[in-house]
């Protein structure tokens, strides 16, 4: 029988890594529906909160084919139960894919959720990308016409 | 007498216009109340503020504490109780049995120990460092269990009658969680009703969630069953020193729920709670 401490490391890595330790509770806990319906309540619980902390963002990767993409890797990561964290690393996920608009859009949301003035750098009009998104209509071709906003407060404007 | 309350996540007009004023009480979350100041949690003093106008009897009910982790509890939690200790009357608090956390990592999900004499050891020793750190009651609540059942020296129930024998902390019974374990054929109601110590319940909890793949699912999400109200009512009758029944609701359901819905909700308990 496992002890106390080795029971909860293999609980964890069951549920987080897929990794199945070599003790009948833990292959029977593999094995049950159980282990599934957990894991997806996370993942669903996880994705609530993001599309509602990170509206515009979420809408984007969406549009782009995108959002599964950012989403596994952040749930690869997820060390915190704290949404700030959770968000935090979205938008890093999305940086990360180096398109010019989503880290656009992804830079003005978490300067939006921050309390630090912040310079958003676009490469077109941010007003009809983010009319767009808000909306829930497709983001169509703008314009390459770089533009900076200012972010604070909770608002923002173009410089 | 019985209050009866629901919990509250701070930061929400509507609610604080609509349902608090229908509550006997109040169960906040520190958890759920904090927000992350460079990656380390705090309560914002305006949050602070809005509860400390509450002007019912105020509980704080803990999800983050992982009083069951092997390696370690939560610290951070114990600073975010600590701080709405030292500023708000808080009639109790409490926390589950349970761990969210393994080796400082968050598993996402709160899971039961087994009831081993080394978990029971573990527990106990940690609900009077608790007790010995505020002085205020403190109250344990057993866990939803959606895998097999770890098994251990103790049945469900005595593993709490023996924490509470030990240690002299209180119980929450959560009716729900009930429904769900029996649901899930990990624990039956009358079993564990006819096991469990149950002068020590303070506290009973009622919620609703969802069936998923033939398990029922502790989240929080909907307004409680005719069923859960109806055992509520068998529970009550064999509880005499119940003092508060709080409807729990996640704060992020509540916009989709609607706080005209969660208002009725908490009317239709206490008329359930009145009627025994």
């Amino acid at each position: 029988m496992l002890t106390l401490i080795e029971h909860q490391r293999a609980m964890r890595d069951l549920i987080r890594r897929d990794l199945v330790a070599g003790d009948p509770y833990i292959i029977a806990a593999a094995k049950c529906v159980g282990l599934e319906v957990t894991r997806d309540t996370i993942r669903n619980w996880h994705r609530f909160r993001l599309d509602r902390n990170c509206r515009l963002t979420s809408a984007i990767l969406r549009q782009r084919g995108l959002y599964a993409r950012v989403f596994t890797a952040v749930e690869e990561s997820a060390g915190s139960p704290y949404i700030e964290q959770l968000s935090d690393d979205f938008f890093d996920a999305a940086i990360a894919l180096g398109d010019p608009l989503i880290t656009s859009v992804a830079s003005l949301e978490r300067a939006l959720n921050g309390s630090d003035e912040t310079l958003v750098e676009w490469p077109c009009d941010p007003y009809p990308v983010l009319a767009a998104l808000l909306q829930g209509e497709e983001i169509s071709d703008f314009p390459a016409e770089p533009h900076t906003t200012i972010v604070a407060d909770g608002s923002f404007r173009l410089t | 007498m019985i209050r009866v309350g629901v919990n509250y996540e701070g930061r929400d007009p509507q609610f604080a216009e609509t349902v608090l004023p229908l509550a006997e009480i109040v169960e906040v979350t520190p958890d759920a109340v904090a927000t992350l100041r460079d990656g380390v949690p705090f309560i914002p003093d305006e949050v602070i503020r809005e509860l400390s106008s509450i002007d019912v009897p105020v509980t704080l009910h803990g999800v983050g504490l992982s009083i069951a982790s092997a390696d370690a509890m939560s610290e951070d939690y114990l600073k975010l109780a600590g701080s709405l200790m030292q500023t708000l009357d808080v009639a109790w608090h409490s926390e589950h049995v349970g761990y969210v956390m393994v080796d400082g990592e968050h598993l996402g999900t709160m899971l039961v120990p087994p009831r081993t004499g080394e978990a029971l050891e573990l527990v106990c020793a940690r609900v009077e460092e608790i007790r010995a750190r505020y002085d205020k009651p403190f109250l344990l609540e057993h866990v939803v269990n959606l895998f097999p059942d770890p098994g251990g020296d103790y049945s469900h129930a005595g593993f709490l009658n023996e924490i509470v024998h030990r240690t002299g902390c209180g119980l929450i019974l959560d009716v729900y969680n009930l429904e769900c374990d029996a649901h899930n054929g990990i624990a039956g109601v009358d079993a564990f009703l006819g096991e469990l110590d149950l002068a020590a319940v303070r506290e009973i909890h009622v919620a609703c969630g969802i069936v998923d793949r033939g398990l029922r699912v502790d989240v929080h999400s909907r307004v409680t069953r005719d069923e859960t109200l109806t055992l509520l009512q068998r529970v009550l009758a064999m509880t005499p020193n119940v003092e508060a029944v709080i409807f729990e609701i996640l704060g992020p359901v509540v916009p989709f729920l609607g706080v005209e819905a969660i208002a009725a909700e908490l009317q239709r308990v206490r008329a359930a709670v009145h009627a025994c």
